[in-house]
């Protein structure tokens, strides 16, 4: 087994200019190492860090300081572009060029990477149903999203990086995207990393979620583990009295989140308060350490 | 080198239309002057109002290289496996295929509208009609014109590496400081009873003394100011 890291952030510090004299801090001594092969959630608030941490790997932003090494080997500004033949990514589809057709695209990076996928090529645009022919421009935002996950899978990454990449796709796409996903990391141990808000639709896909809240890690754990480790408390009526943060963690006004359902069970009768216990959802989890 | 030219390629595909419509634009302007001339009956040499390119290619040329939007595709290329040389030279050699391929157009536009016109009233005489030594010297300047630029261009994506884009607004702001503390204090260098008043022979005699100092201290605040826009912390790594 292959026990060596695919992507290591050691002591990440970065932070956005707001003007001349003042910075807003996004990343403080962030740690972070990721297995190869395995499907990771990348999960937060709006402004939590999660496209500035894959903008971060993708050498998109400055750090200073900070270290990330791709299987061991350190990221620089001199020699990203060696990685980033391993590492794709979706981008937003307002970046792309808007008279440049879809096939134009395809063709583009097929010469600029060294791999290329082609039976995956071929399927993707048998299961899309708009015109490869056609200038981005002329594409609604969800067909381009088709042409950026397609050349983002295409290239055989070893490490995927996937920013929202649903967004605004309707089921059937998003259907074949989540197929198309599976089998590039079943065949070529992708590691794949997803940010994303339709966090139910993923809740079967990844092997961990990261939760990030204001640029720092505050859980890490498998799906499996999260319906272990914790429980649900839903009350017949709000509560009265605050009781986030000694018994659980609140989601919403009317449950609770419990790392200890016997403590909290016997906690909440004392207080005489009425309720029904069941197996958090992903959702639950999010919106309680959100 | 392949990755140079995959560069070059996609700005073309993605900028052609917009260099058409501005070449179609000058030559209807030069069309519209040529007529405007003739509508009103003037005699003698009519001019073409031919525009040569160079200059201002080889000077703004560099500059708009660096500056996009935040959501720019150079953004995009920055996601590809490329060093940030080759897309740096992957605009510069658009740029310089963008000027051939202008010059081009614009002189054969402006040599048939002449040729059209001349042939139905041959006694007309034109100035301005390009020719190969205008030619020549207009692919001169932009030449002479843009390494210097281009200098800066490189010199500043190395700096990048110690300066953010913080940095580079302070650098702008001083550059315009500079400059407008630099010309009180030139000025009263050049006058001669040491007045507080500044007349135009003032100014003159520090133009004529501080000429070359004052624009390419310009210059170097404009480019300064370039790179100020140029988002840095978007570009891979800056």
């Amino acid at each position: 087994m292959n026990t060596e890291m695919i992507l290591e952030v050691e002591g990440l510090s970065q932070a956005y200019s707001r003007n001349i004299f003042r910075k807003t801090q996004v990343f403080d001594d962030f740690s972070l190492s990721l297995e190869p092969g395995k499907i990771y959630a990348l999960l937060g608030r709006n402004g939590a860090g999660k496209t500035t941490l894959l903008n971060c790997v993708q050498g998109l932003l400055a750090y200073k300081p900070g270290e990330i090494r791709f299987k061991g080997e350190t990221m620089s500004p001199g020699n990203t572009h060696r990685f980033l033949q391993k590492i794709t990514s979706v981008p937003s589809p307002t970046e792309m060029f808007p008279t440049v057709t879809a096939n134009q695209y395809m063709n583009f990076y097929r010469k600029t990477y060294d791999n290329w996928d082609m039976e995956l090529d071929a399927l993707i645009r048998k299961t899309s149903d708009f015109d490869w022919a056609k200038p981005v421009k002329v594409l609604s935002t969800g067909q381009r999203m088709q042409v950026l996950q397609a050349l983002a899978l295409c290239p055989e990454p070893e490490l995927l990086l996937l920013d929202e990449p649903l967004g605004v796709t309707d089921p059937v796409v998003r259907k074949y995207f989540y197929k198309n996903l599976l089998s590039v990391v079943a065949e070529r141990e992708t590691t794949v990393i997803i940010a994303t808000h339709l966090i139910n639709e993923i809740a079967n896909l990844f092997d961990e979620a990261l939760f990030l809240k204001n640029g720092r890690l505050i859980m890490r754990k498998g799906m499996a583990e999260m319906q272990l480790n914790y429980q649900k408390f839903i009350f017949d009526m709000l509560p009265d009295v605050k009781i986030e943060g000694e018994i659980g963690r609140m989601i919403g006004d009317a449950a609770i989140l419990s790392e200890d359902p016997e403590k909290t069970g016997l906690d909440l009768q004392t207080r005489g308060l009425n309720f029904k216990q069941e197996t958090p959802s992903i959702e639950d989890v999010f919106e309680s350490f959100a | 080198m392949k990755n140079i030219l995959i560069t070059v390629q996609l700005h073309f595909r993605n900028k052609l239309h917009s260099i058409i419509q501005i070449i179609l634009i000058l030559l209807s302007v030069t069309l519209m002057l040529v007529t405007l001339q003739l509508t009103v009956g003037k005699g003698g040499t009519i001019s073409t109002g031919m525009l040569y390119i160079g200059g201002w290619l080889g000077f703004l040329g560099p500059i708009g290289l660096l500056i996009r939007s935040k959501n720019g595709a150079g953004k995009f290329l920055s996601r590809l496996p490329m060093t940030r040389y080759e897309i740096f030279l992957g605009k510069v050699l658009f740029l310089i295929i963008v000027y051939l391929m202008a010059t081009a157009l614009l002189c054969t536009g402006n040599w048939i509208i002449v040729g059209i016109i001349k042939l139905l009233q041959p006694s007309l005489h034109f100035s301005g009609v390009p020719n190969g030594q205008a030619i020549l010297n207009d692919a001169i300047t932009f030449f002479k014109t843009m390494p210097f630029f281009l200098f800066l261009g490189a010199l500043s994506l190395w700096l990048q590496k110690w300066i953010d884009s913080n940095q580079a607004n302070l650098l702008v702001i001083f550059g315009l400081v500079l400059i407008l503390g630099l010309i009180p204090f030139f000025t009263v260098l050049t006058i001669q009873q040491h007045s507080f008043s500044i007349s135009s022979t003032d100014i003159a005699n520090f133009l004529k003394s501080y000429g070359k100092l004052f624009v390419t201290t310009l210059n170097l605040a404009f480019f300064f100011a370039a790179m100020g826009l140029y988002r840095l912390r978007h570009f891979r790594n800056f």
